[in-house]
């Protein structure tokens, strides 16, 4: 194909193996390779695997893609299992194929999901911790969880200026709660200064 | 109005004489040329061949910011449009060169484009064994491992 390959007479070599290359420029790759071929790639050898699964390719993902991005969380009942479980997917403008899928069974069912920047943040009842998932990172973690025992069916969730208010839901006199993220604190917005 | 130039040395020892501000681009050789002038730098693990459609790149990108309004500046679209072009030419050996090339120069457009590639060839291989085949990659799996990371990567329901 090429002259000067050829007066080089070495036989024809083949691509240097993706492995060779230093690791960043691996991610840096890999994290360009849209999610849904994730598994193909998770397939292919052990290195790449850790690659695909690692908090690194997420942090590069979210810094190459569409920052706009929507998540559907749901929870399934099983039949034949005894408890049901949260799962969410995302959807990503100008992916066409399968969506993202990520279990999150350890998130409490019925819980309101509001996202504050690239968190997304599960709210569920009194004695259920708040989880929060990471969308860079896909990492799930806990808070504390309110004060106040509500039925999240019947509460209301909205985010103002970057904090989370919830508002009925219960028995008891109507109180609001508040979490801030920055100090990932609930407090009762009567306390709060208006 | 005289361009300064410098020579690059390929592996085979082959030069190269090039405008100063084209091979700029590349952060390392910005950084040579300040700290050793007047000097030719050799590039001993690039071959003539990667090193020559390395400098096409960066002339095809060098910014003419002398305000000459010479016509050599494109916009950024037909810019887009060229890359997309030059990686499509390559083929696959010679586009992992390129790119350690990039890697190893340090010249992010270029590393850019030709991640891009191989990020969108991957994209485009139907399996596992295709990626394999096109990356030259050893199966370090069992059958049985393979079909575990399927398994569990299923959709519940």
């Amino acid at each position: 194909m090429s002259n000067l390959a050829a007066s080089n007479s070495k036989k024809p070599r083949p691509s240097s193996s993706f492995l060779s290359l230093p690791g960043d420029v691996a991610l840096n790759c890999l994290a360009r390779v849209p999610r849904c071929y994730d598994l193909n790639v998770s397939c292919v050898s052990k290195p790449l695997r850790s690659l695909v699964r690692s908090g690194e390719i997420n942090r590069l993902r979210s810094q190459l893609l569409p920052k706009t991005s929507v998540y559907l969380s749901f929870y399934f009942r099983y039949r034949f299992r005894p408890r049901s479980a949260t799962h969410c997917l995302t959807f990503r403008p100008g992916e066409t194929e399968t969506t993202d899928y990520m279990p999150l069974e350890d998130v409490p069912i019925h819980s309101s999901p509001v996202s504050v920047g690239s968190e997304i943040y599960f709210i569920g009842r009194c004695n259920d911790n708040l989880w929060i998932l990471d969308t860079r990172s896909r990492n799930l973690r806990t808070a504390p969880g309110m004060n106040v025992s509500r039925s999240m069916r019947e509460a209301a969730v909205g985010v103002v200026d970057g904090k989370i208010y919830v508002i009925g839901g219960s028995e008891e006199e109507s109180q609001v709660e508040v979490f801030d993220p920055q100090t990932q604190t609930w407090e009762f917005a009567g306390e709060e200064k208006v | 109005m005289s361009k300064k130039m410098i020579v690059l040395k390929s592996s085979e020892g082959v030069s190269f004489v090039v405008e100063e501000a084209v091979a700029r681009q590349s952060k390392i050789i910005s950084f040579l040329v300040e700290e050793f002038p007047d000097r030719e730098l050799p590039l001993t693990n690039m071959t003539s061949e990667i090193l020559r459609k390395t400098i096409e790149y960066c002339k095809k990108h060098v910014v003419e910011d002398d305000g000459g309004g010479d016509s050599s500046s494109s916009s950024s679209g037909d810019l887009k449009e060229w890359d997309v072009k030059f990686v499509a030419e390559i083929d696959q050996p010679r586009l992992m060169d390129l790119l350690m090339a990039a890697n190893y120069l340090d010249i992010p457009s270029l590393l850019d484009v030709t991640c891009q590639k191989v990020a969108d060839t991957i994209a485009a291989c139907n399996d596992e064994k295709e990626i394999r085949a096109t990356f030259n990659i050893e199966n370090d799996f069992t059958e049985e491992e393979v079909e575990a990371i399927r398994m569990e990567n299923q959709y519940p329901i």
